[in-house]
């Protein structure tokens, strides 16, 4: 496990450097509305209602950025708790902590795939 | 406790608010009333306190990070020289201000 | 002679052939305004207690021998001004490494670390002496100028979380000095050293904390040098997917 970890070190390392770049310029805005303006009645539920929800999410581009929000900051967290981990005396146990970790955003994103697929 | 730790910890933070964004798109391509459902979910008081923590965090992370990404880039990259540091420092910031805006303006019917 | 004003230092002592553990030792002396903290640690051995045990040499910053824990923080004792600190100090020998005796510190792993980079200019060919020397242009030596100024006093390798936990990890001087040689324009060795840069110590461990770069007395920003490696090891690593190198 640590050698396959070790060949797919970089990969994981342009995953994460993505999901920190792209993933905190995407999921900003975001957060703003869909997690805090519309619940907090500050945006009209009106700009999330089904119908232009649906419109937006399933156009081409509506598309890649939803699994861009998705899927990246996922990576970014899990590398990021990988380290936190080891920062922590966690050396020993990396070998099951890294692949749990990198396994839960392996599903997230195949997960976030299938649901922009499905639109 | 040192800054990099928090930085770490934002990483819990991230892993989290991408699976909540992922169970909003699941619900929009399951229908009009899962749609409704989670939407009313995220009213939740504890759902807002989290989107507010993510706020906290990816601002914390997109300035230390911003900060500290221009001096990990090599005088070369092949072929391409990247700009110089405070510039390239500035367009992050700008890249991710345009986007955020750009992004809320779409959500919040502003625009399209 | 001005007036002199009493500190105390609260040392850690070790002798393996009689402790089983480090203890502390605290030393009251008096300290003069101008004093930088490896002149009080000095003065303890020269005049209070010869049994103290202590790396150091060139009193300015260059030999990078005096490197010690100053209130928990990595310092070169030489740099730092005594003033900067209250009445009492605390002195730890470098974290992260094994201690030899008192403050002396094991240095064997970090310089195997620092061979295992091939810190030489690689080139496939010899060149003959009659073909003359091997030109750089002050842009070419900018390049990685900052990385060479290194002056190997470990300071970075005890700021470094991932070090402390990792200790395969090659860590921020070797992985700065490596780089080093890989942005030399006469250097041919990038192949050798970006597969070293992924194998067992790998460039990759590294968390991008920046405490290295915090604490580093020479403006190196090892930091900087590691992650730039990362890139250039991915750009390698991806290069070699599509091109497949000859030879073993």
């Amino acid at each position: 496990m640590k050698d396959l970890l070790l060949r797919l070190e970089p990969v994981i390392w342009v995953l994460f450097g993505a999901g920190i770049l792209v993933g905190t310029m995407l999921i900003t805005g975001w957060i703003l509305i869909v997690g805090l303006a519309v619940p907090t009645g500050l945006v009209s539920a009106d700009a999330l209602a089904f119908g232009r929800a649906y419109g937006l999410a399933s156009h081409f581009v509506g598309r890649l950025v939803l699994l861009g929000l998705i899927a990246l900051p996922m990576w970014k967290g899990a590398h990021h708790m990988r380290h936190l981990s080891i920062d922590h005396g966690g050396a020993e146990r990396d070998a099951v902590v890294a692949p749990i970790l990198y396994g839960i955003a392996t599903i997230g994103s195949i997960a976030a795939i299938v649901a922009v697929a499905r639109l | 406790m040192r800054l990099y730790t928090l930085f770490g910890a934002t990483g819990i933070v991230y892993l989290l608010v991408g699976f909540v964004a992922l169970r909003v798109v699941w619900n929009l391509g399951e229908g009009p009333e899962a749609w409704a459902a989670v939407l009313e979910q995220l009213e939740n008081p504890i759902y807002i306190a989290f989107h507010a923590l993510a706020l906290v965090s990816v601002v914390f992370v997109a300035v230390r990070f911003f900060r500290l990404f221009p001096k990990a880039q090599p005088a070369f990259i092949g072929p391409v020289v990247p700009p110089p540091r405070p510039i390239l420092h500035a367009m992050l910031y700008a890249a991710w201000i345009g986007i955020t805006v750009v992004l809320s303006a779409i959500l919040a019917g502003v625009i399209f | 002679m001005s007036d002199a004003k009493t500190m105390k230092l609260v040392i850690t002592r070790f002798d393996p052939d009689v402790d089983a553990v480090p203890r502390t030792q605290e030393y009251e002396i008096p300290v003069q305004p101008d004093w930088k903290v490896l002149d009080a640690v000095n003065f303890i051995k020269d005049e209070v207690d010869g049994t103290l045990s202590h790396r150091w040499s060139c009193r300015m910053a260059v030999c990078g021998s005096c490197g010690m824990m100053v209130n928990g923080e990595p310092k070169l004792t030489c740099k730092v001004a005594l003033s900067d600190y209250g009445d009492e100090l605390l002195i730890e020998p470098l974290a992260n490494f094994p201690v030899v005796r008192d403050l002396v510190v094991e240095m064997e792993g970090f310089m195997d670390k620092f061979k295992s980079v091939k810190p030489w200019i690689i080139t496939a060919k010899e060149m003959a002496a009659e073909e003359g020397t091997n030109r750089q242009s002050p842009a070419e030596l900018e390049v990685f100028k900052q990385f060479s100024m290194c002056i190997n006093c470990m300071l970075c390798y005890s700021a470094c979380p991932v070090v402390a936990n990792e200790p395969e990890f090659l860590g921020p001087a070797a992985i700065a000095l490596g780089h080093r040689y890989n942005m030399d324009s006469r250097d041919e060795g990038q192949a050798e050293r970006n597969e070293i840069f992924r194998g067992e110590g790998t460039v990759f461990s590294c968390s991008y904390a920046n405490e290295c770069s915090e604490v580093c007395p020479k403006n190196v920003d090892p930091a900087a040098a590691v992650n730039q490696a990362k890139l250039n090891a991915v750009i390698d690593w991806a290069t070699g997917l599509v091109i497949p190198r000859k030879g073993p």
